[in-house]
């Protein structure tokens, strides 16, 4: 029962690692925080659903299918939202993606109406059974995309030269610059992956929970929040920190109170930041008069 | 000089007679609603215009404010007069609450500890029912009689609402030039300065949170006693963000930009409602583009478009 639990921890702390490693990736390369994170979630759940209706076909190409348009949107909205103002106060930046925030869910209410929508069950209902436990198999599918996305993103990070190249913009954008590097085509890359893996999370939760236009936002908070207990802009941190809330969040739920489960989450938060105000990987940096 | 009061003394008396120009019941309640935004914008530049804070509670003040008024007059029959500074003092406490925080966390993550801290206090709301009524919300909230004169339609609650604005906005402005005024600025510049100026940040950082907690909860018991109704989903994180855009579009850290940005935004939702289900997508995309090209919001704006005719003219 308890091993049950924790697994179903596990799964929402990888759909919100998928979240928060979107929104670190791009905060690593522009400053910026991206609060329509969470609603690349919500498009990829509605895309997902919408090319389900559409063409019946199987899981796994409706995943790569919702990701590349998600990854061409990635693109757009960089050139829209982030780009031309990117030499302006990171705030600035956080206004112009709220208000895409509010155009994308808005706009998915106009398409999808308000009701929820569901997306069926890849599996069928059937459940996993070990013998000592039983276990749903979305929850597994999760930990596995997320585990062999995080394996991509470090061979890419670390062992391809594009990879490095990305690296190397997100430590410093201006050293990168002096190398030859075109900065600005590798953040507008940065955007396309972190969108890509905010619509995985998308696809991935579709089958648990009902889409609806307010899913992103939650789950998007959760991700920050979960980034930041982890100590923010670190990749470890942000992996670190979104288990850890995912579990304290199950764990709430079911043992100590249901409908206070999001109130306890971001109370760890709080409690966390209070005793360690740089989240649990993040370095002290003395600020520069 | 003189012409500038003028120019105030004539306004002030436009505001005065505007209940009697519009003759839509419909545009009474917005003119309520638009100066209760006005105080909610002022409270949050505050301490993110000025101070430079990162807060995204807003709407948390605003509903804290809100039920200690309705639940004051409702529960306990205390009088709205009583009820009205108490529920900004009940704000400011947790306001003093919030800013402690703010002393240890800085940036993105004091941002984040305000989105929890507002979503901690929606869930109480929402859950301690024996409290609030839980999501039914409180109903039957009594309008405020002043002098055996009931502020019982929109245009007698206009001039209560009106004054608490010009309230608000002369303590504002004094602030600002005063000695705590330069003290939020230099903190907002550099915090590490301010430090060695002989500024005592830690006291003025919880200052602001305070005082804006305050205004925050003042708008809160206006709001619930203009609409007698309150419930918890009035008080959510997308309240928080409608009064940041209001900052960012009027021009954050100036003393009009809060006034322009709540009189525009809550006006513009309302002119594009023929549009019915895209009207609030097209609110959206309008504060992208506005962020696009007026960076400055639009007293920021303004205020560049004066410098560079005044250059000219030299």
């Amino acid at each position: 029962m308890l091993l049950q639990i924790i697994v179903n921890g596990l799964a929402m702390g990888c759909i919100y690692t998928l979240v928060a490693l979107g929104i670190i990736l791009i905060y690593n390369a522009t400053q910026a925080i991206n609060f329509s994170q969470g609603e690349f979630v919500m498009m990829g759940a509605y895309l997902a659903i919408g090319f389900l209706g559409a063409w019946k076909l199987p899981y796994i190409y409706i995943l790569i299918l919702v990701v590349l348009c998600m990854a061409v949107f990635g693109m757009v909205f960089e050139r829209i939202a982030y780009y031309p103002l990117r030499k302006a106060d990171p705030l600035t930046v956080i206004i112009s993606t709220l208000g895409v925030s509010i155009f994308l869910k808005n706009m998915a209410l106009i398409v999808w109406g308000p009701l929820p929508l569901f997306f069926g069950q890849p599996f069928k209902g059937r459940m996993v059974d070990l013998g000592f436990v039983t276990l749903n198999p979305q929850h597994l599918l999760i930990i596995s995309v997320t585990v062999t996305l995080i394996v991509l993103l470090y061979i890419f990070f670390e062992k391809t030269p594009a990879g490095r190249i990305v690296l190397a913009t997100s430590q410093d954008a201006e050293a990168a610059k002096l190398m030859g590097i075109r900065t600005s085509k590798v953040v507008m890359v940065v955007f396309m992956i972190g969108s890509a893996l905010g619509a995985v999370a998308g696809i991935l939760l579709a089958p648990i929970f009902f889409a609806n236009t307010e899913m992103g936002y939650l789950v998007g908070m959760k991700a920050f929040a979960g980034a930041i207990i982890g100590g923010f802009g670190k990749i470890e941190g942000a992996i670190v920190g979104c288990l850890f809330l995912g579990i304290v969040e199950i764990l709430t739920a079911s043992f100590i109170s249901s409908v206070y489960r999001d109130a306890f989450a971001f109370l760890v938060l709080i409690v966390v930041l209070m005793i360690k105000p740089q989240g649990f990987f993040g370095e002290k940096v003395s600020e520069k008069v | 000089m003189k012409r500038k009061w003028l120019v105030y003394g004539i306004g002030f008396a436009l505001l005065l007679l505007l209940p009697q120009l519009f003759s839509a019941q419909y545009y009474k309640v917005l003119f309520n609603q638009i100066g209760i935004n006005i105080i909610m914008v002022i409270g949050l530049n505050i301490v993110l215009g000025y101070t430079g804070q990162v807060s995204l509670a807003t709407a948390a003040f605003f509903g804290i404010g809100a039920y200690v008024s309705a639940l004051l007059t409702t529960r306990l029959g205390v009088s709205f007069w009583v009820a009205l500074p108490l529920s900004g003092l009940v704000a400011a406490t947790f306001g003093v609450g919030l800013g402690i925080p703010s002393l240890r966390v800085k940036g993105h993550y004091l941002a984040m500890i305000t989105i929890g801290f507002g979503e901690i206090v929606r869930l109480i709301m929402i859950n301690y029912k024996t409290l609030t009524n839980g999501p039914n919300g409180i109903t039957n909230i009594p309008v405020p009689q002043l002098f055996g004169y009931t502020l019982d339609r929109p245009e007698r609650f206009y001039y209560l609402v009106l004054t608490v604005v010009a309230l608000v906005m002369i303590t504002t402005a004094r602030l600002e030039v005063s000695k705590i005024g330069r003290a939020l600025k230099a903190i907002r510049d550099s915090s590490t300065a301010a430090e060695c100026m002989g500024i005592n940040t830690t006291y003025y950082k919880v200052l602001a949170f305070t005082i804006s907690a305050f205004w925050m909860g003042i708008a809160g018991s206006l709001y619930a006693h203009l609409m007698c109704y309150i419930s918890p989903d009035l008080f959510v994180f997308s309240e928080s963000v409608k009064i940041l855009i209001m900052l960012f579009i009027g021009g954050i850290g100036t003393v009009w930009g809060p006034v322009v940005g709540s009189v525009l935004l809550t006006l513009l939702p309302e002119w594009l409602r023929f549009m019915q289900g895209y009207y609030m997508a097209i609110y959206g995309l309008g504060v992208l583009i506005m962020m696009i090209f007026m960076r400055g919001g639009i007293i920021g704006g303004l205020s560049y478009i004066r410098e560079r005719i005044l250059r000219r003219q030299r």
